[in-house]
């Protein structure tokens, strides 16, 4: 998911959170140690690599390409529904069945289903009661949404489950996270066939899902069975405001009935197509994958072609081909760009939706096989490259949330995090050092969007934290997705760009289909770059680890002839020539804040324009970092080329400039200011 | 009128390079002025980094989004004092501009002395004209736009023709802007060349317009889409050769300034030809 309006609002610049999160924060268990007393830098000592969680297989250099990358995910919750929308009630009537394999090691007396929509059923929700500033979702409801389940029957166990025997779990009345009692456990590797049927309303568009006039988004709108974790646990958990999915895998067969008109882009491959009496009903089917969307919608234009085999598809607004013909190149970049990264995009459709003015809380937002995107419809006329970037994003989440099927409830930042950086290294690539937008001869790019996003939280903020466990929204969005990408920026910039990609290339490709912690992220840091690079991610990621650079002072100085009495002192001999002949000696004084001790290199410029590179590994808070040269010290800077993009201010990073007057700023401002005056012709 | 002055040349910029130039350096002067307090902000903030505000030019803009971050609470009062040095710099601009216009309406020596004593006479009357036209400009921009925004709204279209309504809405506000603009500069050569009132150079001004209003419409369109041009060129070659260095710099600087001249010189070129077609409609009153 991307946020639409701090995009377009300027490359995302937001005002600095001030709420203080440190109530919140969950003690994850990240197995590694979590030194941080104050002062001391905790970036470079070894973290033990013995970690509790997830161990994932070796990631030998089979995962550097596609070779080893599984066919198949584990079919564990498949659902085949006949879906029937009423665009005029804003309806959907669905029946069918949910087939379920307990893939677990526990027998299991219980399941979780998630009743998402009911999220939006009243002032009681969770969702409803949690003040949402910062994030989507903010409006109000013009019409509550929610879901009746009227039938759900395990087949095998001849015994109908619904209505579920207790009250819903949460006192104050959220009925989105429920407990399916069994009549008796369902054993490891048993299946349940769940005949079921319901009924979904769907709100005004609010948070990704619902109704605007003729236009629907239909998203979280089915009795979802939570994940089943392989230890027995469920993981499942109310709908909450900051919080994505998760989900098994399965295979998916909807069939979707819309009256005549009505374009429908849905999640998967259409297989049939049927129209009458008024109506058109499409079947889509989708192996390996977790989850379901649909875009229903009578005012949809279409543009379709084909990249590498897979059928992409581009559904929006009349008026906005201009920004079709932009999502669809982003497309077809990103497929070869991420797929060669991540291992091979597997499904055969890929399909688009920009929805119209006024639905953007559907835009920004990723579904199997499905990406929606949104903006207004100038937007490819503007210097920012809103359009490529949201759709590189949601593209990027085909693989960080999609193939590779994180916790998005528990741990965001293996989601939008990695989505971001993963977006942010694309657009890199495609428009190198303007990825961002470009005007004026000014280049932005996204990681220094995303850097400046990751600032705006607090500076000591932990990123590995559940959904539910940041104070606002833009704290949610300046650590899971600004700070996860700053700091895997930082790592390919400090480490080498190609190990990190060889790291998260064999991350995704070994845990196509599965469901990682953060823990296979750290392993797979470790064993392709180093245990250096993963102690940095651990210090950042659990211990709000952050790091400042600057350069104190300066000083040199030619050696002169020493001053005194040498010799006899009734005849005193001449002074020895000074040391070091014509050479300057002297020292630049550096200092690093904050608790990660990021190795970096010191660039030391001389008067006659010579230049050193220093490496200083920053261990301590301060260094002396001696200079011998040609010619007087000029300048010195830390990190110059912004290796270490975490650094929280880079204006201090350096001394040795001179003015107070930008001369570039002036002569250009100077130029626009009187081509204004020109304009306005007095 | 004064009889110093010979007033029976054909009014003539090009014969006035002089004076054109100093039009321009004015101009260029007055946007160094209001670009000023936001050259010194952001100076003060790169001031330690060896390269200075090259830097801003870099690709990426890593500290170019650092300066607009820790430059940001200093942003509205910046941009509140470019705002007011805009204006001021308008309104002082209307000296130089009387002075241009007396003397592109006039061949030969031209004293100092009596162009300042002839364009002090015209710039009361300037100064009113430049109030009405500025506020008349902004009422029908804002009539045009909220009423245009609401009737488009209220008919409920879908996009495209939403769209384009709402454009059309954009350029009807912008020709109504230039029509305004295009009267106000025919009342101020009035103002000037004939020493006339405001009401009577206003009144003036549409005679002249009434009389040829294809040759004056001309006149202006084919000089301020030239000078459009050439600050649009401008600013995509500064913007094609960068900031990066001293050289680089320069270069930008001169293609920024050629632009600036070349529609500057233009713009004298159309006051020229607006005093033109003022003198070839006889007044009526
Ligand atoms: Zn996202």
């Amino acid at each position: 998911m991307r946020e639409i309006a701090g995009i377009v609002g300027g490359f995302g610049l937001g005002l600095a959170s001030f709420a203080v999160g440190g109530g919140l924060i969950r003690a994850e268990p990240s197995g590694g140690e979590r030194a941080a007393e104050s002062g001391a830098a905790v970036a470079v000592a070894l973290a033990p690599s013995a970690a509790a969680g997830q161990a994932p297989a070796s990631l030998d250099d089979r995962w550097d390409d596609d070779s080893s990358l599984p066919a198949h995910a584990e079919r564990v919750a498949s659902y085949t529904l006949v879906a029937r929308l009423d665009p005029k009630a804003h309806e959907v009537e669905a029946t069918g069945t949910i087939r379920w394999t307990n893939t677990s090691r526990v027998p299991q007396q219980e399941l979780w289903l998630h009743l998402y929509l009911n999220a939006f059923k009243n002032e009681r929700t969770l969702y409803m009661r949690t003040p949402g500033s910062g994030f989507r979702g903010g409006g109000t409801l013009a019409d509550w949404g929610s879901i009746s389940v009227v039938r759900l029957r395990a087949r095998e166990l001849e015994a109908d489950l619904w209505p579920p025997a207790d009250a819903p779990i949460d006192p104050l009345g959220d009925e989105t996270d429920v407990r399916v009692p069994l009549p008796r456990a369902v054993a490891p590797g048993e299946s349940l066939t769940l005949e079921v049927a319901f009924r979904a309303h769907l709100p005004s568009i609010s948070l990704r899902t619902g109704h605007f006039e003729a236009f629907h988004m239909v998203a979280q709108w089915f009795p979802k069975l939570a994940r089943l974790e392989a230890d027995g646990r469920w993981a499942h958990f109310p709908f909450t405001r900051f919080s994505e999915f998760y989900a098994d895998f399965g295979a998916y067969d909807v069939t979707v009935d819309v009256p005549a008109g009505f374009v429908v882009g849905a999640t998967g491959r259409r297989t049939s197509f049927a129209s009458g009496g008024g109506r058109e009903v499409s079947r889509f089917v989708q192996d390996d994958v977790h989850d379901f969307a649909f875009a229903a919608w009578d005012g949809f234009r279409e543009k379709a072609t084909t990249v590498d085999g897979v059928q992409l598809r581009c559904l929006y607004p009349a008026g906005y081909d201009r920004a079709a013909d932009v999502e669809i190149e982003a497309a077809r970049f990103g497929l070869g760009h991420l797929g060669a990264a991540y291992g091979r995009y597997p499904y055969e459709t890929l399909t688009i939706v920009h929805p119209p003015d006024g639905a953007d809380e559907a835009g920004g937002m990723e579904y199997p096989t499905l990406i929606t995107t949104g903006g207004p419809w100038y937007l490819p006329w503007t210097p920012v490259r809103f359009l490529e970037l949201i759709t590189v994003h949601e593209l990027a989440h085909q693989w960080f949330y999609g193939l590779v099927a994180t916790d998005e409830h528990r741990s965001p930042f293996l989601d939008e995090g990695l989505t971001s950086y993963a977006e942010s290294e694309a657009m890199e690539a495609w428009y190198p050092g303007s990825s961002a937008g470009e005007l004026l001869g000014l280049r932005v790019g996204v990681p220094a969007t995303y850097r400046i996003g990751g600032l705006s939280a607090l500076h000591d903020g932990t990123v590995a934290r559940g959904a539910d466990e940041f104070a606002t929204g833009s704290e949610y969005g300046s650590l899971v997705y600004g700070r996860t990408a700053t700091l895997l920026t930082t790592l390919g910039r400090t480490f080498g760009p190609e190990r990190l990609r060889r790291a998260l290339g064999r991350y995704a490709r070994s845990q196509r289909f599965a469901h990682p912690g953060p823990e296979a992220l750290l392993a797979a840091l470790r064993e392709s770059i180093g245990p250096e690079a993963e102690a940095v991610a651990r210090a950042v990621l659990f211990d709000g680890a952050w790091v400042d650079y600057r350069v104190d002072s300066f000083a040199s100085s030619r050696p002169s002839r020493p001053a005194g009495i040498f010799g006899d002192p009734t005849s005193p001999s001449a002074a020895p020539a000074p040391r070091g002949g014509n050479r300057w000696f002297g020292d630049v004084l550096v200092r690093r804040r904050g608790t990660l001790a990021l190795p970096v290199e010191v660039e030391l410029t001389a008067t006659d324009g010579s230049v050193q590179r220093v490496a200083w590994d920053a261990g301590q808070p301060f260094a002396r970092l001696p200079y011998e040269g040609s010619a007087a010290l000029a300048s010195a800077a830390v990190d110059p080329n912004h290796a270490a993009l975490l650094s929280s201010d880079l204006l201090d990073d350096a001394k040795g400039g001179g003015g107070v007057v930008a001369p570039r700023v002036l002569e250009l401002g100077g130029f626009v200011a009187a081509a204004l005056i020109h304009a306005a012709a007095p | 009128m004064d009889e110093d002055l010979d007033e029976t040349v054909r009014p003539s910029a090009s014969a006035r390079p002089g004076w054109v130039f100093g039009f321009y350096a004015f101009r260029a002067i007055a946007g160094l002025a209001v670009a000023a307090p936001l050259a010194i902000e952001v100076g003060v903030l790169v001031s330690r980094l060896p390269r200075g505000d090259a830097v801003l030019f870099d690709a990426g803009g890593e500290v170019l989004l650092d300066v607009v971050r820790k430059g940001h609470q200093a942003a509205p009062a910046i941009a509140a004092g470019a705002g007011i040095g805009l204006l001021v710099a308008a309104f002082v601009g209307l000296a130089p501009l009387a002075a241009l216009l007396v003397a592109i309406g006039h061949r030969g020596a031209l004293p100092l002395r009596v162009v300042a004593a002839r364009s002090a006479r015209a710039l009361g009357t300037l100064s009113l004209l430049w109030g009405l036209a500025l506020f008349t400009q902004a009422v029908t921009a804002a009539l045009v736009h909220f009423g245009w925004g609401r009737v488009v709204t209220s008919f409920g279209w879908a996009p495209p023709r939403d769209n384009l309504a709402r454009v059309a809405g954009v350029v009807v506000v912008v020709a109504l802007a230039l029509g305004i603009g295009v009267a106000h500069d025919l009342a101020r050569v009035v103002a000037v060349d004939e020493l006339r009132g405001t009401y009577l150079a206003m009144a003036r001004a549409i005679e002249v317009v009434r009389a040829r209003p294809g040759r004056v419409l001309a006149s202006y369109a084919a000089r301020a889409s030239l000078a459009a041009g050439a600050l649009a060129v401008g600013v995509a070659l500064a913007a094609r050769v960068g900031h990066a260095t001293a050289p680089r710099f320069a270069l930008s600087a001169i293609a920024h300034q050629a632009s600036l001249l070349v529609a500057v010189a233009l713009r004298a070129s159309w006051l020229a030809a607006a005093m033109r077609h003022a003198r070839a409609t006889p007044p009526e009153t």
